[in-house]
């Protein structure tokens, strides 16, 4: 029985308060185009379906308080993600800084996780703050993504969506192959059992 | 033991191999009951290696002297399931006994495996009251409206038993809660494999329909588990509750701008949002199951978000979200709240929480939780000093409960304006409507005493003269002679008496001095004092009548109440049938006595009272009468009951029609003719009645009078009515007396009438038994109006003659032949057979039947004489004709042929 997705992920947006995590998010799932539709439950939980490589991947993006004061308590919503979206605003310094506490944070909460950095309100070069060139060098130094997204313009916004949908796609095929290669090993075991215990009958 | 057992690849069975089962690979290829003994007994193991060796059996039976105290301890909740809880302590006595047996068994004996199948119906049949419990009933009903397939449904039940099993032995063993929780996210893994594997009965079924039954799945788990799995004694859920319930309260005074959320506290419609929120929060631990609770936690947030979007006029991101859920969590202080929180966590399917609306949601509100305990100076933008000063203080009013007080108050005014505003237009409505009866009532008054008054005036009250005696006993002494020439039974000498009393009291009525002329002829005491007393009072009532000059009501009742006991007025029909009353005794002649006074009925006095007057003479009348009863008649009880107007039985039960006719035309003509004048008589009871009661009813009239009992006065139509409850016993009396009787001039026919009346399913045995009875009693016409029993009687009749004929004809045949034809053995043996066998038949199958009596009449001119027949639409009628004759004829030349038969026989073998 065929359901409408292949794949279902969950993906966190964390970052300070203020940094634009809901609007990136209401761009990216509120913009329709060919291929996919849209199903929105409540105002910050999100759920969008897109098609990548031919496979219906099932998103569902969950909005967290940025608020310092509830930095200590998020830890909950880590549980069974498996994509992070890092927001900081380009127009923001302090919000730059406080991605290396996010990021930690995220360390700290989970194993094995994608994770993207985004540079959000990249669309007015006057008030840019925090130049791409800082924040590749740290994106590369943390071995991750990055992405200068504009919600307001929607900028990037659906490429860096997709990116971070593909990665964890890769990601879970390759945990999967592995499996799947242990598996047929022991398929392979209980095979060769089986034929020795068959010539033994006859 | 049975790990090491060899995984099989071709066989099915279990792999107990005693066990004659198939085993199934969620089972690890046991067989279900194998495979939880199995498990039993490895969870047995684990905990006498723990614990000091003890037997068996016995730890069992303290596994359940535990449970029993803990459902004893939580029975205060009846919702909840009471599956294990032992109805009577002989079941449960029987339970343990049965556990003792299963766990003793040892798997080697295939007998001890077919009694473990055995013990398990059983113990599913005891695990049956569980469905008690309303909420199971509504999972049950839930399942049953599930479109899956009747295999699935109950694959469902098993590996629901299963589960609960297993989470029943988890628990008596005291397995820690997160063990139990295992178990059980285990049971749903497998529920959600069962389900996907294939060519199982769930793999067909669609993905929404199989969600659906894996939430019922969890339903019915953890409704069936809510009570031991809830906030568990061995957990610190309770002591957690309690720290947070009073850490919220303390934290009271926290309003939305320390949490610095938008919420507009004073906004009457933010309010009710909130309201709605925390309702939902706080109806969370009302539920049983996770899935009910999280509905609640779902449908709070959502109320938040809506209040948010309103509030804030865009839309809401998860930084206005998280606190206005704390704030909500804060204002509701929900009981058990962490209880319910883990057992949510333990207990729900875990994808749920992972992912969806539902899993944000209660992630958000673990977060809610979390912060709250965790809650400084700093999370609600105070200085310590400050904070810790409003800790210790705790008596800040805020804004919040400020506006609410207000706007609770406001609110209650407006909807009490608006109640009372609804309700001053009621009565202003209700006062109209009064106004308007008035005058109506004025109205009817009004028109009620015009009517009355121009009836008065219409007819007024004039005393008629009295009837001349002589007359009535000229006539009396006719009818009386000839009542006598038709009784055949009855004492000659009563009736005449009775008559005599009949016309003494009729007098009595009218003058004193013809009363007493009437005594001098009665010699029995009892009935002497009877007719006195009756005298004494119509003497009373003439004085009352006399001295009034126009009759009250009230006079007119007492009047009346002489011939209410006595049954029918004094008109010439029932005056007729006291006559021809064959045998009874005086009284009924009494009772047939009609004063003939006019009377009008005024309108002040109500008819009631009439009637209770009425009723009051008639009981101290029939008092006096019973006692003449049993003293001078001594009639039998039965009679006595029959007569009595209580015990008449309802005249519904005579759905039989028997009509009788007797010629009383002349009779009833010569009265007509004495009467003085029409108005002489009262309106209504003294019309003689003639016709025939269209249904049909009962009415013979000449045996009938001695029945007649009721209170006459109200209608003529009464009497009639009276005369339907005759019952058949009459009839035969009847009957005897036709029988007897050579004249047929006064002999009419009577007729049994069958009607088509379907008022019970078994109308057509009813229809056939009236039809024996008729049969049996040889009335003279039965009238068969049902077309099936019809034909059918009709079809025998018709068959029976055809027989009778035939064989007589058959047997004159057949000697005659033996006399033309001597030689001739083949006319004659073919003939001879055919007559024995025609009779033969006649013989069994008709001759004891009583309807060879009968006849179908075809004859549409006899058939225009049969009394009654319009009102039949196609009716068989059956007319009596005896065929005795016929019948003995037919028997003689039957007997003929067979002596001639065998008479030739001897011959030929000679």
């Amino acid at each position: 029985m065929a359901r409408d997705y292949d794949h279902l992920f969950k993906l966190l947006i964390i970052g300070d308060s203020g940094v634009g995590k809901s609007s990136l998010l209401i761009r990216f799932s509120d913009n329709t185009f060919s291929g996919s539709y849209i199903t929105t439950i409540g105002v910050d939980f999100k759920i969008r379906t897109v098609v990548i490589g031919g496979e219906r991947v099932k998103l569902q993006i969950w909005d967290t308080a940025g608020q310092e004061r509830f930095r200590t308590i998020t830890n909950t919503y880590y549980r069974g993600t498996h994509g992070v979206i890092v927001v900081y605003d380009v127009t923001n310094g302090e919000s730059f800084a406080n991605v290396k506490r996010w990021l930690q944070e995220i360390d700290s909460n989970c194993e094995v996780v994608n994770k993207v950095l985004v540079g959000n309100k990249n669309d007015d070069p006057q008030r840019k703050v925090v130049l791409t060139e800082d924040a590749q060098r740290f994106a590369e130094q943390m071995g991750i993504p990055l992405y200068e997204t504009s919600a307001k313009d929607n900028l990037n916004v659906e490429e860096m969506f997709l990116a971070i949908t593909e990665k964890v796609l890769r990601h879970k095929k390759q945990t999967q192959r592995q499996q799947n290669d242990q598996n047929d090993d022991r398929i392979k075991i209980n095979n060769t059992s089986g034929i020795k215990k068959k010539k033994k009958c006859c | 033991m049975y790990s090491k057992t060899k995984p099989r690849v071709e066989n099915l069975k279990c792999r107990n191999e005693s066990c004659d089962y198939y085993g199934n690979q969620q089972f690890d290829h046991y067989c279900s009951k194998c495979y939880r003994e199995r498990v039993m007994r490895k969870r047995l193991t684990e905990r006498s290696v723990a614990k000091s060796k003890v037997p068996a059996h016995h730890k069992q039976q303290q596994q359940h002297h535990h449970y029993r105290s803990v459902t004893t301890k939580t029975e205060e909740e009846p919702t909840h399931s009471t599956i294990l809880i032992p109805t009577d302590d002989k079941k449960s006595k029987k339970r343990n006994l049965l556990e003792v047996i299963s766990f003793k068994k040892s798997p080697g004996i295939p007998k001890e495996s077919k009694k473990h199948h055995q013990h398990h119906n059983q113990q599913s049949r005891h695990e049956q009251p569980s469905s008690t419990s309303s909420l199971e009933i509504a999972h049950l009903e839930t399942l049953k409206s599930l479109k899956i397939s009747d295999r699935a449904r109950r694959d469902f039940k098993t590996l629901l038993k299963t589960l609960d099993k297993t989470i029943n032995n988890a628990y008596h063993s005291n397995e820690s809660i997160d063990r139990i929780s295992e178990i059980i996210q285990n049971g749903y893994e497998r529920f959600k494999g069962f389900m996907e594997t294939k060519d199982l009965t769930f793999y067909d079924v669609p993905v929404e329909i199989k969600e659906q039954t894996l939430d019922l799945f969890e339903k019915c788990i953890m409704t069936h588990h809510y009570k031991h799995l809830f906030s568990p004694h061995n957990t610190d859920d309770e002591e957690k509750d309690q720290l947070i319930h009073k850490r919220i309260r303390k934290l009271h005074w926290i309003n939305a701008k320390h949490l610095m959320c938008t919420i507009d506290e004073v906004n009457s419609e933010a309010r009710d949002y909130v309201y709605t929120a925390i309702m939902e929060l706080v109806a969370m631990d009302s539920f049983a199951t996770p899935f009910e609770k999280l509905e609640c936690i779902v449908s709070c947030c959502r109320n938040i978000f809506t209040l948010l979007k309103q509030t804030s006029g865009n839309l809401a991101s998860a930084d206005d979200f998280l606190p206005a859920l704390i704030f909500v969590v804060l204002k509701a202080n929900p009981v058990r709240l962490q209880s319910n929180i883990n057992y949510i966590n333990r207990f729900s399917n875990a994808n749920r929480l992972m992912s969806g609306e539902t899993g944000y949601y209660f992630t958000n509100l673990c977060c809610a939780i979390s912060f709250i305990e965790n809650l400084t100076h700093e999370s609600v933008q105070l200085t310590k000093e400050e904070f810790d000063e409003i800790m210790a203080d705790g008596n800040i009013h805020s804004a919040w409960e400020t506006a609410l007080m207000s706007c609770e108050s406001l609110n209650i005014i407006s909807s009490n304006m608006k109640i009372m505003k609804d309700l001053n237009t009621r009565s202003h409505r209700f006062e109209d409507d009064i106004s308007l009866f008035k005058i109506e009532m004025k109205e009817f008054k009004d028109d009620v005493f015009k009517k009355i008054s121009s009836f008065i005036k219409t007819t007024p009250l004039n005393l008629k003269p009295p009837k001349t005696p002589i007359k009535v006993q000229s006539l009396l002494s006719g009818a009386s002679s000839y009542n006598i020439r038709r009784s055949s039974s009855s004492d000659s000498s009563s009736v005449s008496k009775q008559l005599k009393a009949n016309l003494v009291v009729a007098a009595s009525a009218n003058s004193v001095s013809d009363k007493k002329m009437g005594f001098s002829v009665i010699e029995e005491n009892n009935f002497d004092n009877l007719v006195q007393n009756l005298s004494d009072t119509l003497q009373m009532d003439q004085v009352q009548v006399s001295s009034s000059g126009m009759l009250s009501t009230s006079n007119s009742a007492d009047l009346l109440s002489i011939s209410p006991i006595f049954g029918n007025p004094f008109d010439a029909q029932s005056f007729d049938e006291s006559l021809i009353t064959p045998d009874d005794d005086l009284i009924k002649g009494i009772r047939n006595i009609n004063y003939d006074i006019s009377y009008d009925i005024s309108p002040e006095n109500s008819l009631a009272e009439e009637v209770a007057q009425i009723r009051k003479y008639s009981n101290l009348v029939s008092q006096s009468h019973d006692e003449t009863d049993t003293s001078i008649m001594k009639m039998s009880k039965s009679d006595l009951e029959e007569f009595d107007p209580l015990i008449i039985k309802d005249r519904e039960n005579y759905q039989q029609q028997q009509v009788e006719f007797k010629p009383i035309e002349n009779l009833s003509k010569s009265l007509i003719d004495d009467s003085p004048d029409k108005d002489f008589f009262l309106d209504q009871p003294l019309e003689p009645i003639k016709n025939v009661n269209p249904l049909g009813e009962y009415k013979g009239l000449s045996s009938q009078s001695s029945r007649i009992q009721t209170i006459s006065c109200e209608t003529g139509h009464q009497s009639n009515n009276t005369c339907q409850n005759a019952p058949p016993f009459i009839k035969k009396q009847k009957n005897k007396t036709q029988n007897k009787m050579s004249e047929d001039e006064l002999k009419s026919p009577t007729v049994h009438l069958i009607r088509e009346i379907y008022e019970t399913n078994d109308a057509h045995e009813h229809f056939i038994a009236e039809l024996d009875k008729a049969l049996i009693e040889k009335v003279d016409y039965i009238i068969i109006e049902p077309t099936k029993i019809g034909d059918e009687t009709a079809r025998w009749i018709v068959v029976g003659n055809c027989l009778s004929k035939t064989s007589m004809i058959c047997s004159s045949a057949c000697i005659a032949a033996g006399y033309v034809w001597p030689k001739n053995n083949l006319i004659f043996g073919t003939l001879c057979t055919l007559s024995i066998f025609c009779s033969g038949l006649y013989l069994l199958s008709w001759n004891s039947d009583p309807c060879v009596h009968y006849q179908v009449e075809t004859n549409p001119k006899k058939l225009s004489k049969v009394p009654l027949l319009k009102d039949f639409t196609s009716p068989i009628v059956l007319y009596y004709k005896p065929n005795t004759r016929s019948k003995y004829i037919q028997q003689i030349l039957c007997g003929l042929v067979i002596g001639y038969c065998g008479y030739r026989l001897y011959e030929s073998f000679k």
